[in-house]
């Protein structure tokens, strides 16, 4: 009785924002309106969160990290006929995304089909579609199929499909293109939004299909995210628009939690925490980004350098971000020796991690610090109006940093 | 005893204070940072006294889990070690933070400038006091950040980021080689602390087997490698030596502060482990071998150099391959006694020729050729040749006979006394040819000054050396164990020093002949070697050129895969 009560909880905990985000589409409201009502509902959302679901603590946090970052992408935005659409859709990607997170079986799959849907949806109204984009939808439609079938199959149907999704949230090279051409097409502070949201229920798939993976399995996916690794790390570094930069660097980061799947034991303990550090860090960078693509349409990375001196706080705001980014390798390289058991290693083993801290770490330090150096240091452009953060988007940033820093290092 | 603690939380409050208050007291900044520093001055002298006397003192403040077990602690230790870098760093602070008051005024970063420095130096002293790999990590990477950003002090400015830059992205490189190799330590001997990694590594030796089996290797020597490995990026040791001579365009001050500090933290890194060090002596092997391509390579491009900061660039890396040989060496104690007097010595060339810099700016003609003309003959005369073999072979030899008898230092020790006999000959010998080419030995004052100041130097460096590696080791038989398990094929070491010999002899023969006049005969292309060798050393050996090339390349890959992605 106590289970139904809170299956019933938190359905309809998903579907307060996913009817209001309807609702909202529909109702012609002001933006300053509809802003303090996406806030509010947040802001609601948490207290349920923490008062009455009883969620397992890794669940809890994939649910905060959300809540978390959608309360940023709202609180920042300022008036703009960009940002008043913005508002429902993330109270529409909110419920789908908790629907999916805290609710169990069929239901939870139907909130996935409903979110990857939505983003399928959103993807096929480009005016020029391309072949990419096409493949694209394919890939969410053959992952919503897989995802309903998982849901109504045997065990090995369930272990391919959450296989399959995870690799797809938590983007692996090949499976990253949906994750990479939503990063892409979403516009302003969404985009830091969805970042958290992919990465989120990627956690989550793997989290429930972690247990299940044979040895054989690991060591592939090892491989596989060597390999991602290496080709991502390459794509950020030669990437000049921000929204594909930080969508590569993103999958770059997220191999290495597919890669120390094979050495780490006990994934939840380090995975979720340094995975979460990962979305709120890049997160955070795009959102920064979005400010600027805001003010000067600015969308090439290197078009607009030196922003440090006409924009001492974004300049501060980014070197912050980057200084965080450039040490997430090493969270949970110590958080995973707690839990390593202690002996001979297989030399594959060292092999592997040792190529995968080149890929990520290494690649890492040059293409962030290549980015900042086109972006805040250099000579500042004299034909620009220059206006700095304003206090709300130093806010947002600074809850996204504190989280990572939270996730990162003490969770 | 919780006065160490103190010495950390001075500057890293005077950082913070001026990061958060800096613009609302800009008048007040400096005076901040100084306070802080000089506070921690002299609690890190008191601290050294109380060490001395007192012996060694731990603190945990916090570990990750509760269990004993944890290998992630957050605390200090502060042994001789510890005390002697923590006086040297703070000291150095001192002077540069005074140094800077006025240098930087009217800067638009003066706030930022001081707070930078006082977070760094709370990162360096820290690092210094740390108890175990794992913080002594974290300190390690928010040095190479503090460094970065410190670098990066004149943001606008295109080439000072793009050393900084440089900078960073080859401390990474050792970076990654050292997570590699704590990894390696935890997974083999089960701990992180010193004194349990020495002791786990010495009861239970290890050996990792690569390629299924074909290659066996002793897990403290891939251990000891890749942690070297990182040092290596730090002390700017050959191939890893790049940013070092580019990071002249941050502040005088900077430079100062990093030519004394940061880049010992390599050399304090092997000190720290030389127990663990001492259980590999290929790794030792290793070392010395890096250190002296990198003393090789420094000295012969500072030659060339005709910018003051950048030959003082180059003498760092110089001074630095010595350290790093001492080390490979087993000589652990002198190399810190080397890094204590190089430290010293170079931040007062650095702050001189900052004033130097400063003064010719404001007068152009600076210097006055006329008064700087030296008065003695130009043409080098008999007494030259005297002084410079006096200098160069005689003088090593009697002190040596000297300190056998005076302070008790065993002959019958071959390998040391061969060691010391190397490092005058090369040391004297470099000495004698920046004379040589400055025409500067030509009278009899300056001929028996020299000789004087290099015998008295020279005696009271093997002196110190010696009283400080007691200082250093107290315990019987530690030091000498390190020279032990340092120790090279006699014969290999044998065949070194004779090499070097002839080269230092064959050399003072070729500018005693052409300086007289006398042909003697060179084949051609010996001579030509000459030309070529000034070209390679004004190309730096094209080191930086490969590493350019393969980064464009690197790039253009870069460019097509993103297009792709």
């Amino acid at each position: 009785m106590m289970i139904d009560n809170q299956h019933t909880v938190t359905i309809i905990l998903a579907l307060f924002p996913l009817v209001l985000g309807i609702l909202l589409r529909v109702v012609k409201i002001s933006f300053s309106n509809l802003k303090y009502i996406g806030l509010a509902t947040i802001g609601v959302l948490g207290i349920i969160l923490v008062v009455i679901v009883e969620a397992d603590p890794s669940t809890q946090f994939l649910s905060f990290a959300v809540l978390l970052s959608g309360f940023c992408a709202l609180f920042c935005q300022e008036e703009s006929q960009q940002d008043s659409g913005s508002c429902p859709s993330s109270m529409i990607t909110l419920g789908f995304t908790l629907g999916t997170l805290l609710c169990h079986g069929l239901v939870s799959r139907l909130f996935l089909c409903g979110l990857l849907g939505y983003a399928a949806f959103s993807l096929a109204r480009e005016k020029n579609r391309s072949f990419r984009t096409t493949l694209i939808i394919i890939h969410f439609i053959v992952a919503i199929i897989l995802s309903l079938s998982s849901a109504l199959g045997g065990d090995s149907l369930q272990m391919l499909a959450g296989l399959f999704l995870a690799v797809t949230f938590l983007p692996l090279v090949p499976f990253h293109l949906p994750f990479v051409g939503m990063i892409e097409g979403v516009k302003g502070a969404l985009s830091s939004f969805w970042i958290v949201v992919w990465l989120a229920i990627g956690l989550a798939e793997l989290n429930m299909i972690y247990p299940s993976l044979s040895t054989e399995t690991l060591f592939v996916i090892s491989l596989l995210s060597l390999a991602s690794a290496f080709y991502s790390s390459l794509a950020a570094l030669g990437q000049k628009q921000s929204n594909l930069f930080v969508a590569a660097a993103t999958v770059a980061h997220v191999s290495l939690v597919w890669g120390l799947l094979n050495i780490f034991p006990n994934f939840p303990s380090w995975g979720i925490a340094f995975g979460l550090a990962i979305a709120f860090v890049l997160g955070g960078i795009c959102l920064v980004f979005s400010f600027v693509r805001q003010r000067y349409g600015w969308t090439t990375i290197g078009k607009l350098p030196g922003l440090s001196a006409p924009m001492p706080r974004f300049g501060t705001m980014m070197v912050l971000l980057v200084s965080l980014a450039l040490f997430l390798p090493a969270f949970p390289m110590f958080s995973g020796l707690i839990l390593m058991p202690t002996g001979d290693a297989l030399d594959v083993q060292l092999t592997i991690i040792f190529l995968m801290f080149i890929a990520v770490w290494l690649a890492g330090g040059w293409f962030f610090l290549q980015m900042l150096h086109q972006t805040a240091f250099g000579t500042a452009r004299t034909d620009v109006p220059y206006t700095d953060l304003r206090i709300t988007e130093i806010v947002a940033v600074t809850v996204l940093l504190l989280g990572a820093g939270y996730s990162g290092l003490l969770y | 005893m919780t006065i160490p603690i103190l010495i950390l939380l001075f500057p890293l409050l005077a950082g913070i204070f001026i990061w958060v208050f800096g613009s609302r007291i800009l008048a007040h900044v400096a005076k901040v940072g100084v306070i802080a520093t000089s506070i921690s001055c002299l609690l890190s002298a008191w601290t050294l006294y109380y060490v001395s006397n007192e012996g060694t003192v731990q603190f945990v403040f916090w570990t990750l889990n509760s269990e004993d077990s944890a290998i992630l602690k957050v605390g200090m230790l502060v042994d001789r070690l510890t005390a002697i870098m923590m006086l040297l760093i703070t000291s150095v602070s001192v002077v540069i933070h005074v140094y800077s008051v006025r240098y930087l005024e009217g800067d638009p970063g003066y706030a930022r400038f001081f707070g930078l420095l006082s977070f760094m130096t709370f990162v360096i002293l820290s690092l210094v006091s740390s108890p175990n790999l794992f913080m002594l990590f974290v300190f390690w990477q928010l040095l190479s950040l503090a460094l970065y950003l410190i670098l990066n002090f004149n943001y606008s400015h295109p080439d000072a980021c793009r050393n900084a830059f440089k900078t960073f992205f080859v401390h990474r490189v050792g970076d990654v080689s050292f997570l590699l190799g704590i990894f390696l330590a935890y997974k083999y001997f089960g701990t992180l602390e010193f004194n349990e990694l020495f002791k786990m590594a010495a009861e239970k030796p290890r050996v990792i087997s690569l390629f299924s089996g074909m290659i066996d290797m002793s897990a403290v020597t891939a251990i000891a490698i890749f942690i070297f490995v990182g040092a290596m990026a730090k002390s700017s040791q050959f191939p890893l030596h790049v940013w070092l001579p580019d990071t002249m365009d941050s502040p005088t001050p900077v430079s100062a502060l990093m030519h004394a500090g940061i880049i010992n933290a390599g050399g304090f890194l092997l000190n720290r482990l030389a127990p663990f060090y001492a259980l590999s002596p290929d790794t030792l092997h290793i070392v010395f071998l890096i250190g002296v391509l990198t003393v090789l390579l420094g000295a012969s491009m500072m030659l060339v150099q005709n910018d003051i900061k950048k030959t003082l660039g180059f003498s760092t890396m110089g001074q630095m391959g010595y350290m790093i040989m001492e080390c490979g060496l087993g000589a652990f104690a002198l190399a810190i006694f080397h890094l204590i007097a190089h430290g010293l010595f170079k931040a007062t060339l650095f702050l001189g020729a900052g004033s130097g810099i400063h003064a010719s700016r404001e007068e152009p003609k600076l210097p006055y050729s006329s008064s700087h003309e030296v008065e003695e003959k130009k043409s080098s005369n008999q007494l030259t040749w005297v002084t410079g073999l006096v200098v160069t072979l005689m003088m090593p030899l009697f002190i040596l006979m000297v300190a056998h008898d005076m302070l008790d230092i065993h002959l019958l020790n071959a390998h040391g006394a061969v060691i010391f006999l190397f490092f005058s000959w090369v040391t004297v010998s470099q000495v004698m040819f920046s004379l040589y080419r400055l025409q500067a030995v030509d009278s009899w004052k300056v001929a028996c000054t020299m000789i004087g100041a290099l015998f008295f130097i020279v005696f009271i460096y093997l002196w110190a050396g010696e009283e400080f590696t007691h200082f250093l080791y107290p315990e019987p038989g530690v030091s000498h164990s390190f020279f032990v398990a340092a120790a090279f094929n006699p014969r290999v070491f044998d065949v070194i020093i004779l090499i070097a010999t002839a080269f230092i002899l064959f050399g003072w023969f070729v500018v005693y002949t052409n300086a007289k006049g006398q042909k003697i005969f060179i084949s051609d292309w010996i001579v030509s070697v000459r030309k070529q060798m000034y070209i390679l050393l004004i190309n730096r050996f094209y080191v930086d050129r490969f590493y350019v090339r393969w980064s464009n390349s690197i790039l253009r890959l870069a460019e097509k895969v993103a297009h792709r992605f």
